[in-house]
This record gives structure tokens, C-alpha cells and sequence, in this order.
């Protein structure tokens, strides 16, 4: 399975860490990175600690991805024997989950938001929970669950 | 759907907006862009930090007064696991 995370974002713990880095101690950035920043009108600095500061949330989105994706292939591998994940998406500036599932004979995509994710791996929904692995038997079986 | 939450943003203010945060006392720089962390976006503009007079404030600044929004989505992470 590939766990892709496209962007990122830096709530407030991430900046603030980021802050606290000494400027030496920051990664230095690529050429692209400072073509990037020239760009955005920021100064390098400034850039290399936001890219801190997306680095660390992407270490985030990984774990949480990972444990979306180990839930959701128990769920699929229930519904139909020897499915799995080929691929999940995280597209962070639209706020959505892309999947890409393998079956048997065909793949199929699956779409879900991060909202409904957050709600359900961090806030603990298990209704959301439902929810999610409802449309996943939906998009599986081509019935509603 | 693009969702702003938590991106860092360059925001290209009007010469109004930019009188509009003065006068609400952030030391607005001169130069045309910005770089926000957006709280929250809506259809009646950006929910913003700011930090004046020591102290961090969340600033609406409405769509009226932005002229461009360049956000810097960021890279692109790729792991993978052995089935």
C-alpha cells in the first residue's frame, strides 16, 4: 500500500515549534524551495520554517492516513476476499481522501472527506465511523449497505 | 472544494484593506503581499492571525479587500507499506 500526502498544512503547535528552531538548524532549502519563496515575497527563512512547521503535520497526517487505511482494509477485506488498498490519497488542500482499491477483476475509487476521517480516527465518532465503512460496502458491492 | 484552514497564504491586499488594518492598529507592511496563517475562510473573507501590540488577534479581513490569494499548498510525502 502507498500512503500519499499532497501539501500541507501547520496548525498552531507546528508553528510554534517551528518559531522556536534556530535558524541554523533548519533544513537548508532546495532550489525550487527558494524559487518558491522569492516568489511568495517571504524571506528564506521564513520559508524553511514553514516547511518545518508542514513537515512536521505531514509526520501527523502519516500516522493518522496509516491507521485510516489499516481500518478501512480489515473493513474491504470483509466484504470481498483478497481486496486492498492499492494507493491512499490525502489532498490536503481540498480536504479529502482518495483511495484506490483493488478487487479481484477491477479497481474501484473511493472518496471520503478528512473531516469525516478527523471526526472518526481522532474524535472517536463511532457513527462516523459507520458512516465511512457504509459507503465503502456501498462503492464495493454497488448496493447500498 | 479548496479548504484555507491552517494554510499559510500571500495575500494581496487593496490599498484600502490595508488602511482598514492600520486603523484597526496592525503595522501593515508597505509591500504588496502578506503572508497570513488563515484560521478559517468564508464566503465573506479570510479569518487571519495577526499579531499587534504584542498580542495575537484572529482579523477578518473580507473578500473586498483582497485582491489575490496565492496559497503555498506544499510538498508532496509518499511512504510505502509491505502488504
Amino acid at each position: 500500500m502507498e500512503i500519499v500526502i499532497e501539501g500541507w498544512r501547520a496548525g498552531s503547535e507546528e508553528r510554534k515549534e517551528a518559531a522556536s528552531v534556530p535558524a541554523g538548524q533548519l533544513a537548508p532549502l532546495t532550489d525550487e524551495q527558494k524559487s518558491v519563496a522569492k516568489k511568495m515575497g517571504i524571506s528564506e527563512e521564513d520559508y524553511a520554517r514553514s516547511a518545518y512547521a508542514g513537515r512536521r503535520h505531514q509526520d501527523r497526517l502519516i500516522d493518522k492516513t496509516r491507521r485510516f487505511a489499516e481500518i478501512l482494509e480489515e473493513k474491504l477485506q470483509s466484504i470481498s476476499e483478497g481486496a486492498r488498498i492499492d494507493r491512499i490519497r490525502l489532498v490536503t488542500i481540498e480536504h479529502e481522501y482518495r483511495i484506490e482499491i483493488r478487487l479481484s477483476n477491477r479497481k474501484l475509487f473511493f472518496r471520503v472527506s478528512a473531516e469525516m476521517v478527523d471526526d472518526f480516527i481522532e474524535g472517536g465518532s463511532a457513527e462516523i465511523g459507520r458512516q465511512i465503512m457504509n459507503r465503502l460496502e456501498t462503492v464495493v458491492t454497488g448496493r447500498a449497505a | 472544494m479548496i479548504d484555507l484552514k491552517d494554510q499559510s497564504v500571500t495575500v494581496h491586499l487593496s490599498d484600502e484593506g490595508r488602511r482598514v488594518l492600520r486603523q484597526a492598529g496592525w503595522d501593515a507592511p508597505d509591500t504588496p503581499p502578506v503572508r497570513f496563517e488563515v484560521q478559517d475562510g468564508t464566503e465573506q473573507g479570510l479569518w487571519v492571525q495577526l499579531e499587534a501590540a504584542g498580542r495575537r488577534h484572529i482579523v477578518m479581513i473580507r473578500w473586498d479587500y483582497i485582491l489575490a490569494v496565492i496559497v503555498d499548498v506544499g510538498e508532496i510525502r509518499t511512504e510505502g507499506l509491505v502488504h
